[in-house]
């Protein structure tokens, strides 16, 4: 009896590690070191970079048997050429939709902005490796944890690289005004910007019409990793707030602002990879939690 | 939105060995950038055109996704050819598959000033 009592402890235990172990520090620092690597330019919407990264997310996503939607958009800018001249630029460009169906209407939105700023006047890429390289590769390990996961979700999750957020939420106010899914039926949009930087024992997170189920949660499953999440208000200056404006709860994850903020020295050396993964799997046991 | 079709034809062009058409599409001091080859003049770049069309028997494009920018135009191509019998002989099978994003560049009047294109 002792023995089968402990072969069944054991197996609790394998199981409760095998929820983690999806995620790794080496699949983590290879998909943002791409992600931030010179090859994809800064990752500027219209740029052949961010068509690149656009290009990347999809293959992955697919790979991970969702289902994989586009969702195309335009914005024009224009700047002085002359004293009465204008040139105006259309650009097209897209939000990368990974979607895993589940059973009830209900769905979960876990998203990141993919893009960042481009290159400098000297040719010098805007790497973004915190902002938002980081957050993008959170994104693409949840979906690869949940994608090859056997046991799908009883609600749908939602994975989406939005473009264009450092032009002013872009992406994020289009899927908005054209959801996949009701977003009544959203129960939790999290959104991962700037999560590569963790220091200290505190991550902050942004949080908007929450359920006081969902902060009792999240209060809970902290305890088992090495931060306290600290909720405060949600703020306007990243995607989930389109989200929060619409009523939808969101939870918006970040390690803070730094030196190298919309710098071209924001590199993936600079990345504290173990941090990322913390913070990756806290995003997955608390996805599991909700849509379970 | 037109630089999207006139991409699309040049692409359909190359598929197709039209080397006329191409030569028309072509800017005089055309780039061409691939994983292995950097060339630029409308000469050289139909040569290369030329040196692909001469290493398949057929091919066929499918355009999984486009995007633009002004004149820039971005790709993304499932390649499908079959290559002649002596880059084959040592493949069991008679068609390849190459995944390709194009970057091509219009100048103001129409014609292609870049192509870049990667494996990916």
């Amino acid at each position: 009896m002792v023995k089968f009592v402990t072969l069944l402890l054991l197996v609790f235990a394998l199981d409760d590690c095998r929820s983690g172990e999806d995620i790794t520090v080496e699949e983590s620092r290879k998909t943002l070191s791409y992600l931030a690597s010179d090859d994809l330019e800064g990752r500027k919407p219209g740029n052949p970079g961010n068509f690149l990264t656009v290009s990347f997310i999809r293959k992955e996503f697919e790979s991970y048997g969702l289902e994989t939607h586009l969702q195309k958009f335009t914005y024009t800018f224009r700047w002085r050429v002359g004293l009465f001249r204008w040139r105006t630029i259309e650009v097209e460009t897209m939000n990368v939709i990974g979607i895993l169906r589940g059973t009830s209407d209900k769905h979960v939105v876990i998203g990141a902005h993919m893009d960042h700023l481009g290159l400098d006047g000297d040719g010098n890429a805007y790497n973004g490796a915190d902002d938002n390289a980081s957050g993008t590769t959170a994104v693409l390990e949840l979906a690869e944890a949940f994608g090859k996961s056997d046991t799908k979700p009883k609600d749908t999750i939602i994975f989406i690289a939005f473009n264009a957020e450092e032009l002013g939420l872009l992406g994020s106010k289009h899927y908005v005004n054209n959801p996949l899914l009701p977003l009544d039926d959203c129960k939790l949009m999290i959104n991962l910007d700037m999560v590569g930087r963790l220091r200290g024992t505190t991550v902050t997170a942004q949080g908007g019409n929450l359920s006081r189920s969902v902060t009792q949660l999240v209060d809970k499953l902290d305890d088992d990793y090495p931060f306290d999440v600290n909720i405060t208000a949600a703020g306007n200056r990243s995607d989930h707030a389109p989200f929060n404006w619409n009523g939808v709860p969101v939870l918006f994850f970040h390690t803070g602002t730094h030196p190298q903020y919309h710098r071209t020295t924001d590199d993936s050396d600079l990345i504290n990879y173990e941090g990322l993964v913390q913070i990756s799997k806290f995003t997955l046991d608390l996805t599991r939690k909700i849509v379970q | 939105m037109i630089w999207v079709n006139a991409a699309k034809q040049y692409l359909a062009a190359v598929v197709c060995k039209d080397t006329g058409s191409i030569e028309h599409m072509l800017d005089d001091k055309v780039e061409l950038r691939d994983w292995h080859t950097r060339v630029v003049g409308k000469d050289k770049v139909l040569l290369s055109n030329r040196r692909f069309a001469d290493g398949i028997k057929t091919a066929s494009l499918k355009i999984n996704n486009t995007a633009y920018k002004d004149k820039y135009v971005c790709l993304e191509c499932e390649l499908t050819y079959e290559p002649v019998f002596e880059l084959n002989m040592f493949r069991d099978q008679k068609y390849m598959v190459m995944n390709i994003v194009y970057i091509i560049e219009f100048n103001e009047w129409g014609k292609i000033k870049s192509i870049r294109s990667y494996k990916s």
